[in-house]
């Protein structure tokens, strides 16, 4: 573990020294600041709205952080040949994979929780009420970016970076559909779209910005139950990038 | 360690609560589901509860049966048949929605004083705040459910996953199933040489 450990480490501090990541936390962090500025036109409870679409564009967020630091991180180690001397000696492959995947966990989770703490400053300028359920929901998005960024690897490993985007989209969008709508997509063939919807996540276990806008209470058990939900579907789609990985030819 | 991942596999694949996918509103019990569209509309629910009613025929647009909305009819019925003093009767909006009003209109006698400022009544400064009338002030549709209530406008709020805890088992069951699925994927691809 102490190889996954410094290689996380490495890929941080190589990820932060990357102008991508400070270019998407910007734009994420003028998005909360534009949504806050949209005038009220004295509608009550104004603070849903900058809550619910903060929350939302942190989640916009997580997935363009995923896509940013992770989908050119293998295609570049190949092209430039670092992979190979890292492979040769120090490390193996699940332990390449799992020391870019934490690397690039810890800088997503530092992005997010920062727009997040951004978004309490907005509110509190505004005069408006923070809510306490406010930094869970953030760490509900931080592992749902987990899981996209666990996609983003997996689609790494066997397409370019300009497909890679397209493809985690399309994975995210489509695993935010129920399974009636995900089935309706084609009727014709809802057994097969049934068993594959059984093998996408259901996002929205990971979406609790509604309640807190309008200021239900969330059970704690919940959170704990969707963070373990989180984490075995990254661990999941992590193997099936590991599987992907370690049947490639590196040569 | 092939053969015990193998074995791992057919079990989950034969298991047919592993291979059920839900919605929801699918596994939903009725108590869940119920509240979105309530029968029991108590006396005091009546101004909270109400949705659309074709009153023409009686009947529930949604549900069918009039069977059960009997005390808002009543109640219906009883604002209709109030009294109306003539000077205010032409600008009453609640009246003008209902055509049935208008042969009431010629010849009713108004009790509204001079205190009313509810929707139905803004077209003129007088009115009574009974409680049949409350009924009607909900807006055009002509209904109001109480904030925070499961209805017919609000079901897709309390069917995330959040406000159902009876899914909260089947979510820990998907997260067993990918946690084993991952451990079995790890060493069945695990290669000798690096």
């Amino acid at each position: 573990m102490k190889a996954v450990y410094t290689f996380a480490l490495m890929t941080l501090r190589m990820l932060t020294r990357r102008r991508t990541l400070w270019g998407i936390l910007l734009v994420m962090l003028l998005a909360l600041a534009a949504i806050a500025s949209v005038p009220s036109f004295d509608v009550a409870n104004q603070g849903r709205f900058i809550l619910d679409f903060g929350l939302f564009g942190i989640e916009v967020g997580a997935l363009f952080l995923a896509l940013g630091l992770a989908a050119n991180l293998y295609p570049r180690d190949r092209e430039t040949k670092t992979v190979m001397p890292l492979l040769a000696v120090p490390l193996s492959r699940w332990q390449y994979l799992m020391g870019r995947f934490f690397g690039a966990a810890l800088v997503q989770a530092g992005a997010l929780i920062v727009s997040c703490l951004g978004l309490m400053v907005i509110l509190s300028m505004n005069g408006m009420h923070i809510p306490g359920d406010l930094l869970p929901a953030t760490l509900l998005i931080v592992v749902e970016g987990w899981f996209l960024l666990s996609t983003v690897f997996f689609f790494s490993f066997f397409t370019s970076p300009p497909l890679n985007w397209p493809l985690t989209t399309m994975l995210f969008i489509v695993s935010q559909m129920s399974v009636a709508e995900f089935t309706g997509l084609i009727p014709s063939a809802s057994g097969l779209m049934r068993f594959l919807r059984l093998l996408l996540p259901h996002a929205d276990v990971f979406h609790i910005k509604d309640p807190i806008a309008h200021g239900f209470e969330i059970e704690p058990v919940y959170f704990a139950v969707a963070l373990f939900y989180g984490i075995c579907y990254s661990a999941f789609m992590l193997s099936l990038a590991l599987a992907v990985f370690r049947s490639r030819d590196l040569k | 360690m092939r053969i015990t991942a193998t074995v791992l596999l057919a079990l989950l694949l034969t298991a047919s609560g592993c291979r059920i996918d839900y919605d929801v509103e699918e596994v939903a019990p009725a108590e869940h589901l119920e509240s979105g569209h309530s029968h029991n509309h108590s006396s005091e629910e009546q101004t909270e509860t109400l949705h659309e009613h074709d009153h023409e025929s009686g009947t529930c647009e949604e549900c069918g049966d009039h069977s059960s909305h009997d005390d808002f009819d009543a109640a219906h019925e009883e604002h209709y048949n109030h009294e109306h003093e003539p000077y205010s009767s032409e600008s009453c909006r609640e009246h003008d929605r209902n055509d049935e009003f208008e042969a009431l209109q010629a010849g009713d006698s108004h009790d509204h004083n001079d205190e009313c400022t509810c929707e139905a009544c803004s077209g003129h400064s007088n009115g009574v705040h009974e409680e049949q009338h409350e009924e009607f002030s909900s807006g055009p549709s002509g209904h109001l459910h109480a904030s925070g209530d499961r209805n017919h406008g609000t079901q897709w709020f309390f069917n995330q996953p959040w406000a159902a805890p009876f899914i909260w088992s089947k979510l820990l069951r998907d997260g067993a199933i990918f946690l084993v699925l991952s451990v079995v994927l790890f060493f069945l691809t695990r290669r000798k040489n690096r």
